[in-house]
């Protein structure tokens, strides 16, 4: 398909999105569906945020813990000399790694859900978060201590504020490159995903009285992302792509 | 493009594993493992730190796929 029309389709369909969730919210806000809805809805998540949010620790920590078995057998091969073991364990461990961060967001983004008048599902959210978070770090710290066993050049401890920084300066060039490679890409989702945020929510403040905080809130982010990439490209230019 | 390489038969002709070249040439053993599966062209700076470790000319070492490495 030729690349104009694709793009002029693109932005038909953005827009259609756009317009069909902005116009359902002020549908449903106009209507007085709302008040019934909401209640509803508030009951529902009441009940539901606690039993999903132990629901995602419990089978996060138990595939992250599963994974990690694996991750030692492999290298518990590796160990007896078969080289081509090692990358198949440090994809176990990542994977163990991403499950573990997958249940603190969840955990941490159902909490606000629980925010409802019925207290007991707040207290019951917050207990799972603070149970989760302690969890998290010290299996992290595990996983992180077997990584830096098959890769002893690496530095840096989960429990550092400076973890990520320490990390990154520990990675040699092909590991600098694979890392930006993946934040290039998650910086143009990061701004799709923005930019349409703000386009409902301009359409919504169009339609419906309110203030503006929300769109502040997303300008800023969409601000600090352009600003912080700008201020990267420019020092990894003058330092050469050497430590951050 | 790509690059053939013959890393793998210079290390085992040193007799040493991954993480040992990787630690004399500045590099993890991961990416020691993609450079010798062809996975990742390394840099310049690497390819000569590699050659000297080797003791051959990085010609013997590197080639545009589809030439030959210099015997």
């Amino acid at each position: 398909m030729n690349k104009t029309v694709k793009f002029v389709l693109m932005m038909l369909a953005s827009m259609v999105v756009g317009g069909v969730l902005g116009f359902g919210v002020i549908w449903f806000g106009m209507n007085g569906v709302a008040a019934d809805t909401l209640a509803a809805l508030e009951n529902g998540l009441a009940l539901a945020i606690p039993v999903v949010q132990a629901l995602a620790i419990l089978v996060c920590s138990l595939t992250a813990a599963r994974y990690m078995k694996k991750a030692r057998r492999f290298a518990a091969a590796l160990d007896a000399g078969d080289e081509d073991q090692a990358e198949p364990a440090l994809q176990a461990a990542d994977t163990a790694i991403n499950l573990l961060e997958m249940q603190q967001m969840l955990v941490m983004f159902l909490l606000p859900l629980s925010v409802t008048k019925m207290g007991l599902s707040l207290l019951a959210s917050s207990l799972l978060v603070v149970i989760s978070m302690p969890l998290v770090i010290l299996n992290q710290g595990r996983i992180v201590n077997f990584i830096r066993r098959i890769n002893p050049e690496k530095r840096g401890d989960v429990r550092d504020l400076k973890f990520n920084k320490e990390w990154y300066n520990s990675c040699d060039e092909a590991e600098r490159q694979k890392i930006g490679r993946a934040s290039y890409r998650t910086v143009l989702a990061t701004q799709m995903a923005l930019v349409t945020l703000l386009v409902v929510v301009v359409v919504v403040r169009l339609l419906v009285p309110g203030d503006n905080l929300a769109a502040w809130c997303l300008l800023a982010a969409i601000l600090t992302l352009k600003v912080s990439f700008w201020a990267g490209c420019s020092r990894a230019e003058k330092k050469g792509g050497e430590a951050l | 493009m790509p690059l053939a390489n013959r890393v793998k038969e210079h290390r085992a002709r040193l007799g040493i594993n991954q993480q040992e070249l990787g630690q004399r040439i500045g590099a993890s053993r991961q990416t020691v493992s993609l450079i010798e599966r062809g996975d990742y062209n390394p840099s310049i700076t690497l390819a000569l730190r590699m050659a000297r470790e080797f003791g051959v000319p990085v010609e013997e070492i590197f080639a545009l796929e589809g030439e030959d490495t210099h015997e």
